[in-house]
């Protein structure tokens, strides 16, 4: 047995069995026959010899033999034929099995090989897919990992507004239909069993005279002489459908039940990756929101608080001159420690929104106008201790500003303090301390400001660095960072 | 008769600029300060101010919390709601809570002193802009008890911004009779404030802005 073509496992057999069943008996026929004619020359030389008197009973018993040889020659030759056939046939039966069972076994094998390297694949697209967070990079990873998994030539990502359409996010493939396929209506029959019932569609080909074929054209709005073979599957998130993906590949009754399982498979992994990419994004601008929300909140509570007062010490002013100039000097006095309280709070606040002036100004530089607005703007006595300014990279001072931020902004907001003390000392690692005489609290439990606690404590501990903290009621609180040289 | 007036801000600077100009007014005595909402009713309640200068955004305590619970406490004070910026959500917020009107902490100093006499008078003074929007925003009860004749005819000229006085004189009655019926009218309707009572009687269309 030879396996002559492995790729399409046909066994062929060294014999055909009607050959080997004739040489057989070929085989045989020669062999008796031989045997016959030895036999029957032995027993005539030795009937001549010894009985040369009886001629006619010698010669009846070699009629005898020769009939007798021939039937014996004759019935083996067929019996030989006969079994000759069966063990063919026999053989050719389990040559058949055998066939059948490698061929079962390869089938496997290449089934297995494939699927492992389908997993890989998705494995490895969906890797790629999760480590990317960015939206737009995103959606253009996805179509190109697709193309790894299932061929195509146009292939389209949806996503489900407001539970009202689907519009598009990414496009790839020929014009054709991309136009028209921009937003679809939840009501089109192919998007209701995709989005609504959560089932992936297959149109083999898009020319037919199918129901499916029929509603994609009509979907489309065009006669989609491009794509041959169409493919819709939701991107489906626990139980939700969050959008669809779409596949068109130019050859009709391309795609089968096995790129629908594909693109399921991968679909799945998509909608985590979109999903994770959106809750980053929104995280992203609640941040930035934040931000936002924070910075009116200091310009309300600064510069447009010094402003109305400026307004008023000046109309204030103006109806004195008429009135009373004499009482001038109070609203002017008044109007001029606004404006400076205003320029100093004005500096403070670019700065927390510029932390590139950490540069130029340093990090002793920043504290120092931090303790000054702190003093203005909330009226607490300020001690500074502040060394040179220290040798550590952009990053290190950025991470100790923002951290002495955060615990004045607490100290300010909770604590009730009236006296603070900020030292930065440069010894053995580089030290910041925020020290309030405030109403302190207990750090185990959980309050206002733990989230602001728990920013500062990752800020420095990505740089190598530990957060201390040090409070209890009534005894105030002390922060403590320390970076190790 | 001096208006007395009471400062609520938590930013002392405004609370010095207010005094020092509001004292140029010889018609207005400022007779307090608190800065916060806690404080203010505190202080309200010891020096019964005719009326308050509410801020909004206050820590403890915020205004339009305040406002409430003065207007309840307290109704015969009168609640200017002055903020900074001009925030839909707390100018309704303040109106809702009971405030006769709000001011914004702008240039217009003058309009401040103007707002002063015409609360403690009892007007009512809205941009159009402004009752447009709270007309809008703020709920009005659906179904008020049916207002007297003459209940309504106040309720019109509380609508047009005429002061107690002015309605006396415009319905030929005293004032007592007209703060009498003007509670009447805020009962029946439901309402915290005149500014509010005003809003229906532009929404019911008594008058129109």
């Amino acid at each position: 047995m030879t396996v002559a073509d492995p790729e399409n496992l046909n066994l062929v057999s060294s014999s055909n069995p009607r050959w080997r069943g004739l040489t057989s008996a070929a085989v045989t026929l020669v062999v008796l026959l031989l045997l016959w004619w030895l036999v029957y020359r032995w027993f005539e030389a030795s009937l001549i010899a010894e009985e040369r008197g009886q001629i006619a009973v010698v010669q009846r018993s070699v009629w005898v033999l020769q009939i007798a040889g021939l039937l014996v020659v004759s019935l083996g030759t067929t019996l030989a034929y006969v079994i000759a056939m069966r063990q063919a046939r026999l053989a050719q039966t389990v040559e058949a099995q055998l066939t059948e069972l490698v061929q079962a076994r390869q089938l496997l094998e290449k089934r297995v090989t494939r699927r492992t390297q389908e997993l890989e694949t998705l494995l490895r697209v969906s890797r790629d897919l999760t480590a990317t967070l960015e939206l737009k990079t995103l959606l253009g990873r996805i179509v190109e990992q697709l193309r790894q998994v299932v061929a195509y030539d146009s292939a389209g990502l949806f996503d489900l507004v407001d539970e009202t359409s689907l519009d598009v996010l990414l496009y790839v493939g020929p014009q054709e239909t991309s136009s028209s396929l921009m937003q679809l209506s939840l009501e089109a029959p192919l998007i209701v069993e995709i989005i609504r019932q959560q089932q992936p569609v297959l149109v083999p080909d898009t020319q037919a005279d199918t129901a499916s074929a029929q509603a994609l054209r009509t979907m489309a709005g065009c006669p989609l002489t491009k794509i041959g073979s169409w493919l819709g599957v939701p991107l489906l998130l626990k139980d939700r459908a969050i959008g669809m993906l779409e596949l068109g590949h130019c050859q009709p009754n391309f795609y089968t039940a096995r790129h629908v399982d594909l693109a399921l498979a991968f679909a799945n992994q998509a909608a985590i990756a979109i999903e994770n990419a959106r809750l980053y994004e929104q995280a992203q601008s609640l941040a930035s929101l934040e931000e936002r929300r924070h910075l009116a909140r200091e310009l309300h509570d600064s510069v447009s608080q010094a402003l109305y007062g400026i307004a008023l010490g000046t109309r204030t002013a103006r109806m004195l001159l008429d009135r009373d100039p004499t009482k001038l000097a109070e609203p002017l006095d008044y109007i001029m420690n606004l404006a400076e309280a205003g320029l100093t709070e004005m500096r403070a606040l670019i700065f927390e929104l510029r932390p590139e002036i950490l540069e130029s100004e340093g990090l002793v530089g920043a504290l120092s106008k931090q303790a000054e607005a702190l003093r203005v703007r909330h009226k607490l006595q300020v001690e500074t201790n502040f060394g040179p300014e220290p040798a550590v990279p952009l990053p290190c001072k950025e991470a100790f500003y923002r951290i002495a931020q955060e615990a004045t902004h607490n100290v300010v907001k909770h604590a009730k303090a009236e006296r603070i003390i900020l030292s930065l000392q440069n010894g053995e690692g580089l030290i910041l301390e925020i020290d309030d005489d405030g109403q302190g609290f207990d750090p185990d439990q959980t309050f206002a400001g733990h989230l602001g606690l728990r920013s500062m404590r990752e800020r420095i501990e990505k740089l190598g660095g530990s957060f201390e903290l040090q409070s209890e009621p009534g005894r105030g609180t002390t922060v403590r960072i320390c970076l190790p040289p | 008769m001096t208006i007395r007036v009471m400062i609520v801000d938590d930013h002392s600077v405004v609370r010095q600029g207010l005094t020092m100009f509001l004292t140029l007014d010889e018609g207005i005595e400022i007779v307090g300060e608190a800065e916060n909402g806690e404080e203010a009713l505190a202080l309200a309640r010891d020096l019964q101010p005719d009326v308050v200068l509410m801020d909004l955004l206050m820590p403890k305590m915020d205004g339009i919390t305040a406002i409430k619970q003065m207007r309840r406490d307290q109704p015969d004070v009168e609640i200017i709601a002055l903020t900074s910026v001009l925030e839909d959500a707390s100018v309704v917020g303040a109106v809702k809570a009971g405030a006769v009107g709000y001011l914004l902490k702008d240039t217009k100093a003058d309009e401040l002193c103007r707002a002063i006499h015409a609360a403690a008078a009892g007007q009512v003074q809205l941009s159009p802009e402004a009752a447009a929007r709270l007309v809008r925003e703020v709920k009005l009860p659906d179904t008020p008890e049916n207002l007297t004749e003459r209940e309504t005819e106040v309720l019109r000229l509380i609508g047009k911004g005429l002061s107690n006085k002015e309605i006396a004189r415009e319905l030929s009655i005293g004032e007592k009779t007209v703060k009498t019926h003007v509670s009447a009218v805020l009962n029946k309707l439901g309402v915290l404030s005149r500014t509010q009572a005003a809003l229906h009687a532009v929404k019911i269309g008594l008058v129109s802005y």
